[in-house]
């Protein structure tokens, strides 16, 4: 899979670093020519193009026609749009991922039809998780921290311990996956029975994260 | 009409004056404050410091209401993202957008902004200046369309 990366900076140097890795093609268009050298020299495999990468003559010198994956890292979030809508519109790139830096344009672009990652907003979601609920651990953060994959260890006074599955309150946008009791895993049915000690991997959106850990283990 | 004009350099302040004096809604946006001084004494429309793509300070100049939107910064990309925002987002039905470089203005043009190009616009005047055409070109839009100035002179002597 041939992948191009505008914006050589300390993403884009690390993620091309890593899909050169994992065999993937991968070229990058940087603004800066110093930044540019620096990565061809450490990069063998990768195919760095000094240029600006708002610039659909640089694009194409990249090999942008046949890639399969644009990915826009640069520090500006504007160019960042400006790329996306290039390889998108002009070039037909079928998978198109914008940086976001400014959480406050993450809006912005997905209303215009933009797929974004926002590393601001994924770590103050990480961050407010780990820091409002207390037993629940996140596992995976699924779409971009929407989703989430969560674990959450029952204990004598959580209120589902000695409850069905049938009996729990659970918020309508969860699912039980998984109870894990003395390391045998258990899937469950409307009646199962929770019981302390238990461990439980639940899916969750993050929205009602609180309300399902409400549900397991109670308020504080 | 409720205008919003993103940029106050020489372009975007002498913009705002005009349409102000003329009785218009006029906001202006710029990321700097001391650009507001290009405006004079005699804007009486309102200045906003702020980045113009901002979804904040668009609402506080009243995008939703605006009839048009000109984005004049010095960077085209900026002012491609914010008439991009007043057009699909918020529907504002009149947006223009400078952009310096001609090879982006024709692909946003196809992609159905409004641009205006001065790079090729200056080009052509004094194009046409350097070789004292008897046709003026007076305002351009697009590659395309021109209007022209035409003198009409008598005839010179000797001349059939």
């Amino acid at each position: 899979m041939y992948v191009l990366i505008v914006g050589g900076g300390k993403v884009g140097n690390f993620l091309a670093k890593t899909l050169s890795k994992e065999s993937f093609d991968v070229a990058i268009v940087e603004k800066e020519d110093s930044f540019a050298q620096r990565i061809a020299e450490e990069l063998d495999h990768v195919l760095v193009i000094a240029g600006d990468g708002c610039d659909p003559a640089k694009l194409e010198d990249a090999g942008i026609a046949r890639a399969q994956v644009v990915v826009a890292v640069t520090g500006d979030d504007e160019d960042n749009l400006i790329i996306c809508q290039l390889a998108k519109d002009t070039f037909g790139v079928p998978r198109v991922i914008a940086r976001v830096n400014n959480p406050r344009n993450e809006t912005t672009f997905q209303k215009l039809g933009l797929d974004t990652v926002s590393s601001t907003t994924i770590i103050t979601k990480l961050i407010e998780e780990e820091a409002t609920i207390g037993d629940i651990f996140t596992l995976l953060a699924l779409k971009r921290g929407k989703l989430s994959i969560v674990e959450a260890i029952l204990n004598t006074k959580s209120p589902a311990v000695d409850k069905t599955i049938k009996e729990l309150k659970l918020p309508v946008q969860s699912i039980l996956a998984t109870i894990i009791r003395d390391n045998q895993i258990i899937f469950p049915k409307g009646e199962t029975k929770l019981l302390a000690g238990d461990s439980v991997i639940a899916l969750s959106s993050f929205d009602q994260e609180s309300a399902l850990r409400e549900a397991l283990q109670g308020k504080e | 009409m409720h205008i919003i004009i993103i940029g106050c350099g020489r372009v975007g302040s002498q913009l705002a004056q005009i349409l102000s004096h003329e009785g218009h809604n006029v906001v202006i946006i710029d990321k700097n404050q001391k650009s507001f001084k290009r405006l004079g004494s005699e804007f009486n429309g309102i200045s906003i410091t702020g980045i113009g793509f901002d979804p904040d300070i668009l609402k506080r100049a009243g995008i939703e209401r605006a009839d048009a939107v000109a984005a004049v910064t010095n960077g085209d990309n900026s002012n491609i993202m914010v008439s991009e925002i007043a057009k699909k987002i918020y529907n504002v039905p009149q947006v223009i957008t400078r952009i310096y470089d001609p090879l982006r203005a024709d692909i946003y043009r196809k992609f159905g902004l409004n641009t205006i190009s001065t790079t090729t616009l200056v080009a052509r005047i004094f194009r046409s200046a350097i070789l004292k055409e008897s046709s003026k070109l007076k305002f351009s839009i697009g590659q395309d369309l021109g209007l022209l100035e035409y003198k009409v002179r008598e005839p010179d002597k000797g001349e059939k």
